[in-house]
């Protein structure tokens, strides 16, 4: 065995990974810190007799708008795939339900080996025409920059090298897990300077929108 | 820099808070925005995309409020926002935007773009980009207390109008009573049916009501350009003459703007809840409704439809009570596709058709208006919005489209029961 | 004679569709000199005529939604009180040659009569009176129509 793999490998699981979560949780503080401590604006108009929720928006707004839906079901369609594909592979994986179990003493049911694989590459293929659009559909080729393409790569390492690694496509098997490790730690450490950060802040944001129209009794 | 950019840049930075930079955080570029903003929808131009509009405020949050976004200035990797680019955003952001809201019902992080439109205004505005129409008819509304510039000989003209239409006498400046009615500048001179229906629904119902003399207006462009400080003003104005007059309720006309500018917007703007309370004067017909006090006779047969604007439906909460009230007086009524909520903007909203120069945009975005009523084919359009009317219109005149558009309360009073000899209100 | 609108509005309501036309077009003739568009004499003249096709009326409608569109004070804009008592003599004249589901030609011509006159009077700083006075004109035109 390579001696360099090795020690790539023992690194990424060791420092590497103490470095990337210590990183990562810091990074996710200081941005936090910054949007929220800006404050809210103030609201002094007294709310619609039947108010609503902003917890409706918060988990509904998941759901397509109708007729928005027909005019760009592709959009929707990508989203669900690629979220879904990167979450199950995340966590219905075998090996990551170990690590998980390593990090935090919990465990649950994994999806079969050959089920992650199709996922995958579902997931990749999916990415990957998402980055089409992006280039060629002029709304997406307008509103994108370094950040859409950054946030893309870093998506797609961790799935290509895992699916390399687990498919043992190259001889250097411990290389390609190492660099599978490295390329989620990148992620990690870069996400929340990317727009990668929309996992957590989507949350407030759709809670402010939900209430501010909830208030005024309308149903989003 | 001048000092007028530096004043606009000012004014973005205090329209900075925490929903607005969450927005920004939290968008990932998917562009579903575009698909629900009719300028989009029908020209196909990608700087049309909601989401784009907003970049001069999304670059300024960046640059000055995030770290990285800090370095990248120190580092001059990146242009800072520019009379330049102010400039190059005004049509964007007011001739392509009428703050219908659609956009920020569809986005999937939950981002309030039409929002964030308004907190960009108040940068456009005191940078001197607000378009001159609009400018104007907020200093009008300031100096003159309408936008249009009526002043009250006129109003009294319409009044002494209604009057002898109605037989009943219209009050003005009386305590103490239960309503206080605004107008619109719109509704005073084009649309003079929508007072003589008040006069006639008030008398039905025996409710008390007046106008004031100070504060006739509800419009407030204050809003729509993104100036608070008139906007302030303007609704001030309003607070001093209903307080003044001790009312317990102030009804908002069928103007789509005034009521998100008195109802969702004044408190903020003043600093203080009101001592009073704002309805929609639909809102108030559907309360008269449910009371028994608003007693109508036969139906129209014709069939038709409601178009909701967008400040009172989607942006406003009052959905339901127009579709109760088109259940009492339309025999045939159907909705159109996606109406209520989702309901497609008519184009002319947000000041947009103040700015001669946005015509042609306004009447190429029109056709999705035209969709829908092919889709429902309604042989009398109804709405409740003044400036919604006349933009649908103008709209059904250039595509050649032969459909008749009426107030919603003006088709109300129509069918109201004549009751036998009229009183005259002795509230003199 | 009739001295009030609530009896007025339910006489001109029993009119004929072809007496209803012609007293439209009295009144809108009476606040043509408000207008600066030509068009609007055309369409009166002929509405007047008893023996009007429904195309040709339909032809004329159409022109004349097209110049009360284009009259229309837009929101926000200075209002020229002037124009708009060319506008609102333009939806009499428009009142004449459409039909009004659920309510009388006539009626629709008479108030938009009464709102032209009152236009001009703000443009010209003048008392509140003028649309009870241009009422008072229509009851007469209205009296001797019944007189024939």
């Amino acid at each position: 065995m390579d001696t360099l793999s090795t020690d790539l490998l023992l690194w990424a699981r060791g420092p590497g990974f103490m470095l990337a979560a210590t990183l990562f949780l810091l990074g996710l503080c200081w941005r936090l810190l910054e949007i929220y401590s800006l404050g809210p604006p103030r609201d002094l108009a007294p709310p619609a007799q039947r108010r609503g929720s902003g917890l409706r928006t918060l988990l509904l707004r998941s759901m397509p708008e109708r007729s928005t839906l027909r005019r760009d079901p592709i959009t929707y369609l990508a989203g669900y795939l690629f979220h879904i594909g990167f979450a199950v592979t995340l966590l219905l994986f075998a090996p990551h339900i170990q690590l998980f179990h390593n990090l935090f003493g919990i465990s649950w049911p994994a999806l079969p080996s050959v089920v992650i694989d199709a996922v995958t590459v579902m997931t990749i293929l999916t990415l990957l025409l998402v980055a089409l659009r992006r280039w060629f559909n002029p709304v997406r080729r307008l509103l994108s920059g370094f950040d859409d393409w950054l946030s893309l790569l870093l998506t797609l390492l961790p799935l290509i090298t895992g699916y390399i690694t687990l498919h043992h496509l190259f001889a250097d098997y411990a290389f390609w897990l190492a660099l599978h490790i490295l390329s989620a730690e990148l992620l990690l450490v870069l996400l929340p300077f990317t727009k990668l950060l929309h996992m957590v802040t989507l949350f407030f944001s759709r809670w402010y929108t939900g209430e501010r129209y909830a208030k005024r009794g309308v149903k989003v | 820099m001048s000092a007028t950019t530096e004043r606009g840049l000012n004014a973005l930075r205090g329209a900075i808070n925490s929903h607005v930079a969450s927005y920004f955080a939290s968008c990932v570029h998917c562009g579903l925005c575009a698909e629900a903003c009719l300028f989009y929808t029908e020209t196909g131009d990608p700087r049309y995309t909601p989401i784009y509009k907003v970049e001069p405020l999304r670059r300024l949050w960046q640059q000055e409020y995030t770290l990285l976004g800090r370095i990248g200035r120190w580092l001059r990797l990146t242009k800072p926002v520019d009379d330049a680019m102010l400039e190059k955003w005004q049509a964007l952001v007011y001739n392509s935007c009428t703050l219908c809201g659609r956009c920020s019902m569809v986005c999937p992080v939950g981002n309030d773009i039409a929002y964030l439109i308004r907190q960009l205004r108040e940068g456009m505005s005191a940078a001197g980009y607000a378009p001159t129409g609009m400018v104007d008819a907020t200093r009008r509304t300031v100096e003159v207390g309408s936008p249009m510039g009526v002043r009250l000989p006129a109003l009294q003209a319409q009044m002494r109008h209604v009057e002898a239409e109605t037989g009943i006498a219209i009050p003005i400046d009386q305590p103490d009573v239960e309503y206080l009615v605004l107008l619109s500048s719109m509704e005073v001179i084009n649309f003079p049916e929508y007072l003589a229906a008040i006069a006639r629904i008030m008398q039905q119902a025996g409710k008390r009501w007046t106008l004031c003399s100070t504060a006739f207006e509800a419009t407030n462009a204050g809003i729509q350009i993104g100036q608070s400080d008139l906007a302030r003003t303007i609704v001030q104005r309003i607070v001093d003459g209903a307080e003044q007059l001790r009312v317990k309720t102030v009804i908002s006309p069928e103007c789509g703007h005034a009521f998100t500018a008195l109802r969702w917007e004044g408190p903020n703007l003043i600093g203080r809840p009101y001592r009073f309370e704002v309805l929609h004067i639909l809102e108030l017909l559907d309360q008269l409704r449910r009371d028994g006090l608003l007693r109508t006779e036969g139906m129209a047969s014709a069939r038709m439809s409601f178009h909701d604007p967008c400040q009172i439906a989607r942006r406003g909460g009052v959905i339901e009570p127009q579709r109760n009230l088109m259940k009492m007086v339309a025999a045939d009524f159907v909705e159109l596709p996606d109406a209520g909520r989702m309901n497609w903007c008519c184009g002319g909203g947000g000041g947009n058709s103040a700015i001669e120069e946005a015509h042609p945009l306004r009447m190429q975005a029109f056709n999705v208006k035209k969709r829908q009523l092919e889709a429902a084919a309604p042989e009398t359009l109804v709405t409740a919005c003044a400036n919604c009317r006349i933009t649908l219109e103008e709209g059904l005149e250039h595509h050649h489209l032969d459909l008749p558009v009426v107030g919603l309360t003006e088709l109300i009073a129509d069918h109201l029961i004549c009751d036998p000899a009229p009183e005259v209100s002795d509230d003199q | 004679m009739i001295s009030d609108d609530r009896t007025f509005r339910s006489a001109l309501e029993a009119l004929s569709p072809i007496a209803q036309r012609q007293l439209a077009a009295q009144f809108a003739a009476a606040v043509l000199p408000l207008s600066g568009d030509t068009r609007l004499q055309a369409a009166i003249t002929t509405a007047a005529r008893s023996d009007c096709s429904v195309a040709e009326l339909a032809r004329l409608a159409m022109m004349l939604r097209g110049v009360v569109v284009e009259s229309y004070s837009s929101c926000g804009s200075e209002c020229d009180w002037h124009a708009q008592a060319g506008h609102f003599a333009a939806r009499a004249a428009l009142a004449c040659v459409q039909p009004h589901a659920g309510r009388s030609q006539a009626w629709e011509a008479a108030m938009a009569a009464r709102m032209a006159r009152t236009s001009a009077a703000i443009a010209a700083g003048a008392g509140t009176d003028a649309s009870r006075d241009e009422a008072q004109q229509q009851y007469r035109l209205f009296a001797e129509l019944q007189g024939r």
